[in-house]
């Protein structure tokens, strides 16, 4: 019987919808012979690997006992209970039959009276449209709100961005006369400055006015010369310079005062 | 599948439709129901009322839900109450138009909410509670009692005491 499907299958395929519809035991046994054939191909193509076998009970074994005898027991009532049960269960089921009746009835009466489900759907149609209305009269009131609100939040964000902006100009022309001031003296100061022209009589000034910057300084601000500065280096420096160092200042120096006047005595010299 | 069954039953003779395993229950089969479906999470029990196409097919799943027509919350909330919400035009619809099915404790929220007449089951439990309640208040007394027959003797054996305190 499969075959023949198969078969069928392969001469007419235009005719399969017609046949799976008109014998549906014919389909099946051809939807089960085309699966069977992809399991067994896809098997031999894996060679059999060991798979975990699905959760709970083979659908081919039976029941268990504990299944299959298993009985269900009623819980215990009380007997004047299953007594009461009785009438009053008789009085609901009447009472729950008529309710359908009457249900059914009102409903039915809605619909004729125009408050059926149609009723409701346009009463619900016309409501829809009217709260969009309202709707949108709100969103209107909100937008108009929210512009001038937006209105006033930018007016008051250009005064302050102006303000710092302001702010900000002074600042830089502040800077700008300062920088000016800065350059006006840096070019009053340049006219005493060394270059080209002036150099060698910036020479013969250095040599004839030395500043000697070789002392030791106090706290007191006096200076002590050690050795007493000479104009003109006579003779060979000293080569052991340990001895000029071996003195207690202040002792024979004295004050600045006194170094000042000893520096002139030397420029004198 | 469900026409192919019905032809089956059709075919079949009675006596042989009670032999074979039954596939279907005939009295809900195909009748929309009305019952509970457990929403909800762990330790959170919370119950859709709902329609369902067929007891069968199961209550927890909404794909099989035909349409919700209430609420109700086991939990007693702050105030000591069970919420319970019904759409009664829709159940109104369901059962008389439909004539649905309606599950017991369906029936019995029905009743409380005054759809329906006070479902069977809600008197046998009012008086059962009503019972506790008393056998409670009882035990109550008789602890009261006890406790103050108790304190009595204390008093007087501390009484006796206190004049021979040697």
């Amino acid at each position: 019987m499969i075959f023949f499907a198969i078969v069928n299958f392969q001469n007419s395929p235009k005719m399969l919808g017609s046949r799976l519809s008109s014998t549906i035991t014919t389909g099946r046994c051809l939807l089960a012979a085309t699966s069977h054939a992809e399991v067994t191909g896809s098997i031999q193509k894996r060679q059999m690997g060991r798979r975990q076998p699905k959760q709970g009970k083979p659908p081919i074994l039976p029941p268990s006992k504990k299944v299959l005898y298993h009985v269900v027991h009623a819980a215990w009532q009380k007997p004047e209970d299953v007594e009461e049960l009785l009438w009053r269960r008789h009085a609901y089921n009447n009472a729950v039959v008529s309710l359908r009746e009457v249900f059914r009835a009102e409903i039915a009466q809605n619909a004729s009276h125009g408050q059926g489900i149609e009723a409701m759907k346009e009463a619900e149609a016309l409501e829809f449209d009217e709260l969009i209305l309202e709707n949108q009269k709100r969103n209107e009131a909100k937008r108009a709100a929210r512009e001038s609100r937006e209105s006033e939040a930018t007016k008051e964000t250009k005064r302050v961005i102006l303000d710092e902006i302001h702010v900000e100009l002074e600042k830089r022309n502040l800077e700008k006369k300062a920088a000016e001031e800065e350059v006006k003296r840096a070019i009053e100061r340049s006219s005493g400055f060394v270059d080209r022209e002036n150099l060698e009589k910036k020479i013969l000034e250095a040599l004839e006015k030395p500043t000697i910057y070789d002392f030791a300084i106090d706290r007191a601000g006096n200076k002590y010369f050690v050795p007493q500065p000479v104009k003109y280096q006579e003779g060979t420096p000293t080569r052991q310079k340990g001895r000029l160092y071996d003195q207690t200042l202040g002792t024979q120096m004295g004050m600045m005062e006194e170094a000042a006047g000893g520096e002139k005595r030397h420029l004198e010299q | 599948m469900v026409f192919l069954l019905f032809s089956d039953f059709a075919v079949y003779e009675p006596h042989q439709v009670l032999e074979m395993r039954k596939l279907v229950i005939p009295k809900y089969f195909g009748r929309p129901s009305i019952g509970l479906a457990l929403f909800g999470c762990t330790n959170r029990p919370f119950y859709h009322v709902c329609v369902f196409p067929d007891r069968a097919l199961g209550r927890r799943y909404e794909g099989n839900i035909l349409e919700q027509v209430g609420t109700f919350d086991p939990l007693p909330n702050q105030k000591n109450e069970k919420l319970v919400a019904l759409n009664f035009g829709r159940l109104k619809y369901w059962i008389g138009e439909r004539n649905a099915h309606i599950s017991v404790p369906v029936l019995e929220l029905l009743g409380l909410s005054g759809l329906f007449p006070i479902h069977p089951k809600s008197f046998i439990r009012a008086k059962d509670n009503r019972a506790l309640i008393a056998d409670q208040q009882l035990k109550a007394v008789a602890e009261a009692a006890d406790a103050e027959k108790l304190n009595e003797e204390q008093v007087s054996s501390g009484a006796t005491s206190t004049s021979h305190p040697q």
